[in-house]
């Protein structure tokens, strides 16, 4: 709904839907909204304050940039109309896809009947409980502050450790292969994860030689449909044939894994701190199928299967689009 | 009062004696190793345990020879340092040391036969560890280069040697539940992957 629309539409009625499910662009009682988001730049608050938003009011707009407050200003670059009201935006970050999602609250501008009203002080609007838990919980996510830029051996190992765990693909196929292992039995418990760095090494070496493999990202999704398609209904193929599944698709991960070492650091270091976290995550694999000998522990191991073999799906629509 | 602090009343004269006659021939205090001569024991002996080209073969050898049994974990415990030391002072009349795609060679060998639990004899188990003893002692006596000093610190690498081999074989010849020896042969395919990814390194070099 633009501006105009609204005005001439009038204030919208009061909505009766639960807070925090009611959709963009509904009336909504003001102190909700989560402002507390925003980094108190002047000119934010300013505009905010005015009843200035991003695109129109009651609308919600995209904006691709990770600089809240200079896309935010350049927001503001629409000329306020005369009737601005009060409002407030809600800001919804998404880190992977770096996007933010703007809502304006028409809740002040409809009391004021689309007049235009005294400018609102934004912070005052916030709980200070709200305030402090915030503040709280950056104060614990807070982490060291690199004065120097990082360099050596013990940074390889760990970057080389933090890879395979920084990504949930990787994560979810990597213990995959232990719940699939753990639901075998032996040898195959063994032998998957013994098998896994060997190949995926293998992968590796191929990324570091500069060789090129076609669609890794949709090989390492492909990774996660098929073993957790595995896991669901517990198959029970040759162990050739299960440890050649699995050789296969740690082609992919290893390729991933060998063509991402930050400049600068120990290949060495790095290769064992990748090694050694995959070999872990499929440890801790093996340890959550250990729940296999209960009747309850294999309906859950299978649950657990669905349950990659759809995450497997999405990232490979993420893949693919 | 009691029997004991009555017993201990009548020692403390002869305690204070003993502590001023301490007090009278005092020794000087050698806060740093340069003084002692020591230091290149420990620099030697620090070398290896902060050198994981060096380390995880060792160790992965230390673990081979305890997953074969006690006597070619006895082998090892004497023949690696002993190959070590005569490969440093080989090493050291050297100029020059390249051995980064061997490195890598001596993981993925180790770490291969660690995760196949290989059956190699004895006498395949001494040669293996001379071989092994006699490349990375050669590559560290060549990287020392000072005959004098380089010479000490070899004494405290294969010391460091020789207790890792001894506290990591005697650790798998107690292993007893079958499960815990393929932790070991795990931990094996992890060292041979490493030695893959190192073969990358070194070819990706050139």
């Amino acid at each position: 709904m633009s501006r105009t629309a609204f005005a001439e539409a009038g204030p919208p009625k009061k909505s009766k839907e639960k807070r925090g499910s009611a959709p963009l662009g509904k009336a909504e009682p003001f102190p909700r909204v989560s402002t507390c988001g925003f980094r108190g730049e002047p000119h934010l608050i300013t505009a905010l304050s005015e009843g200035r938003g991003y695109g129109e009011t009651g609308g919600e707009g995209l904006l691709s940039s990770c600089k809240v407050s200079a896309s935010l200003t350049h927001g503001f670059a629409v000329p306020p109309v005369p009737q601005a009201g009060e409002g407030c935006c809600q800001l919804i970050f998404r880190s992977q896809t770096k996007m933010y999602k703007l809502q304006r609250k028409a809740e002040p501008f409809r009391k004021s009947g689309g007049r235009a009203a005294p400018s609102l002080p934004i912070l005052s609007a916030l709980p200070v409980r709200w305030l402090t838990l915030l503040l709280t919980v950056l104060f614990w996510a807070a982490s060291p502050a690199y004065a120097h830029v990082q360099q050596g051996e013990a940074i390889g190992f760990l970057s080389g450790l933090h890879h395979p765990i920084s990504g949930l693909d990787h994560v979810l196929a990597m213990i995959a292969v232990g719940l699939w292992g753990a639901q075998l039995g032996a040898p195959a418990v063994w032998l998957l994860p013994v098998c896994f760095p060997m190949v995926m090494a293998m992968g590796g070496m191929l990324g570091l030689l500069g060789v090129h493999v076609p669609g890794i990202e949709i090989g390492i999704a492909a990774s996660a449909i098929l073993l957790g398609a595995a896991v669901m209904p517990e198959a029970r193929p040759s162990l050739m044939i299960a440890a050649a599944l699995v050789a296969f698709f740690a082609i992919f991960h290893g390729y991933a894994h060998g063509t991402e070492l930050p400049a600068g650091e120990s290949g060495l270091l790095y290769s064992m701190g990748f090694v050694f976290a995959t070999g872990c995550l499929h440890g801790v694999g093996i340890a959550i199928g250990t729940i296999q000998r209960w009747t309850w522990g294999q309906k859950v191991l299978r649950m657990a299967g669905a349950g990659v073999a759809l995450a497997g799906v999405v990232f490979m629509w993420r893949a693919v689009a | 009062m009691s029997k004991t602090s009555t017993a201990i009343e009548s020692r403390l004269p002869v305690f204070f004696a003993a502590l001023f006659a301490i007090t009278l021939c005092p020794l000087r205090a050698e806060a740093h190793l340069n003084s002692t001569g020591l230091g290149p024991v420990y620099d030697g002996l620090a070398h290896f345990l902060l050198s994981p080209e060096d380390l995880v073969p060792v160790l992965a050898l230390a673990l081979f020879a305890g997953l074969r049994g006690a006597a070619h974990g006895r082998r090892a415990l004497f023949v690696l340092p002993g190959a070590w030391l005569l490969g440093g002072f080989v090493g050291m009349a050297a100029t020059t040391s390249r051995g980064s795609a061997l490195t890598a060679i001596s993981f993925l060998l180790l770490g291969g036969l660690l995760a196949a639990d290989a059956p190699l004899t004895l006498r395949a188990i001494t040669v293996l560890a001379a071989l092994v003893g006699l490349f990375h002692g050669y590559l560290n006596g060549a990287g020392m280069g000072q005959p004098g000093v380089g010479a000490v610190a070899l004494l405290g690498l294969a010391f460091a040697v020789f207790v890792l081999v001894a506290l990591a074989a005697a650790l798998v010849v107690r292993l007893r539940w079958p499960w815990t020896r393929i932790v070991v042969r795990v931990v094996g395919s992890w060292v041979a992957a490493s030695g893959l990814l190192m073969v990358g390194w070194a070819l990706r070099r050139g």
